[in-house]
């Protein structure tokens, strides 16, 4: 039998196995969706989670719990995030902002697209560890007992930066409801309620 | 603290579920007690509530192959079988992660290429030529080469219990030659392996199981394959390493 035209056999259990791999793609697309969230834009969230994807294969040694493999894997992405915000504070880039509200809007009913739209711009313009708080407690539901593990601070520190990223938020879309209303095209908060 | 005895973080914690005991209770009956403290409460938790409903959508999203190719390049555990092997295993999980957001069927379904390779599978497209396993051996090394424009053979899949029962080239005026190898195993079931010029895509998929029928497709800017079978996922995974030499991933 021709070796070149029939191709030779190999060994297939060196495909298996590699139970890091798999987990590692397990969550994949909820840290895609913590990256977006977070980031506010895909093309950038993709960076980084490919960024963080990478360090996470060659750094496997370091996750000594499987079960941490997530929080590992936010930390690392964050840790990413903050390079890359200060990269690109030194080079004036700046977000898509637009594509992704855009884009969340295809999910929502077309009467919340607005305020879809309102939301994802209020987040942006919180600080990032405000935002962070609130995407691990309102999008991951952790406890805030894991998130204070995860961040490494106390859960004191953990509930008072919620409550003011929550205030923040609040203050942001207000803001933007009432100059909504000043404009004359949708109703306030107050009067939706 | 605030005007009525809780603190900020109270209220926060309550939202949450993460205050117990007597603090729960007070401030239960402050939000009882007190209108304006219950629209703030319901403002917060309509915000937690809605960034929830924004974003959780983001996880059902397709994974782009780019972030998949860390994983495949760095699992590799040798090189002469990995790059087939790992990508299907990776997106293997990947599509079972959309199976289960059930995304995976609606996805595929507008799908040239399969629709093409599940033609030629069922016998609705007729081949230009069709040569035994006894003709195609003797046909010699060269002739899928030239049919295909690609230097690929014919995957040698013993060791899972196919053998090869007959080669069909098919001639598409648009697209140029396609070829189907059959194979058959010892309890009849059937694999195909659809080799076609190829389409400009880049992918690498296993499809969720249909209709009792397991897909796997791998493009790059050598050739299109479609390998379907009906075996497991785990079989479909081996045959995709068997055949990663011949058909030159």
């Amino acid at each position: 039998m021709n070796h070149r035209f029939i191709g030779k056999s190999t060994d297939a259990s060196a495909m298996r196995g590699d139970g890091f791999a798999t987990d590692l793609l397990g969550a994949m697309p909820r840290l895609r969706r913590y990256a977006m969230a977070l980031v506010g834009d895909r093309s950038l969230a993709d960076d980084l989670v490919q960024d963080c994807v990478e360090r996470a294969l060659k750094n496997r040694t370091a996750l000594k719990d499987t079960r941490r493999l997530f929080g590992w894997l936010r930390t690392i992405l964050h840790n990413l995030y903050m390079d890359a915000l200060r990269e690109r504070r030194s080079r004036g880039t700046t977000v898509d902002l637009d594509e992704m509200a855009n884009s969340l809007n295809l999910s929502v009913a077309p009467n919340d697209r607005t305020a879809t739209i309102d939301f994802v711009r209020a987040m942006d313009e919180l600080s990032v560890d405000h935002r962070q708080i609130l995407l691990l407690v309102g999008m991951e539901g952790l406890s805030y007992r894991d998130i204070a593990a995860e961040l490494d601070i106390p859960m004191g520190t953990v509930m008072s930066r919620l409550a003011r990223a929550r205030d923040q938020l609040r203050i942001k879309l207000e803001s933007t409801e009432v100059e909504i209303t000043r404009n004359g095209s949708v109703g306030t908060m107050a009067e939706k309620e | 603290m605030n005007q009525i005895g809780i603190t900020e973080a109270e209220l926060h914690a309550y939202i949450d579920g993460e205050l117990e005991g007597q603090r729960s209770e007070v401030v239960a009956g402050l939000l009882n007690a007190d209108p304006t403290l219950r629209k703030r409460y319901a403002a917060y938790s309509a915000d937690r509530d809605r960034l929830r409903a924004i974003y959780a959508p983001l996880a059902d999203e397709p994974l782009p192959a780019r972030l998949l190719r860390p994983l495949i390049v760095a699992s590799a555990p040798r090189r002469a079988v990995w790059p087939w092997a790992a990508a299907c295993a990776t997106l293997a999980a990947a599509a079972t992660i959309l199976l289960m957001l059930q995304l995976g069927p609606a996805a595929t379904a507008k799908d040239a290429l399969l629709a093409e390779a599940m033609a030629v599978r069922n016998g609705t497209e007729a081949p230009e030529r069709q040569l035994s396993a006894a003709d195609t051996m003797a046909a010699g090394a060269d002739f899928m080469e030239k049919t295909l424009s690609s230097p690929v053979g014919v995957p040698d899949l013993g060791q899972e219990g196919y053998q090869l029962a007959d080669l069909a080239v098919y001639n598409d005026h648009e697209s140029g030659r396609a070829v189907q190898l059959s194979y058959r195993d010892g309890k009849g079931h059937r694999l195909t392996v659809y080799l076609h010029r190829p389409t400009g895509a880049d992918r690498y998929e296993i499809l969720p199981e249909r209709g009792g029928k397991r897909v796997c497709i791998v493009e790059n800017q050598e050739l299109s394959r479609v390998m379907i079978g009906e075996m497991s996922e785990q079989q479909m995974l081996r045959i995709a390493s068997l055949s990663y030499d011949a058909l030159r991933f």
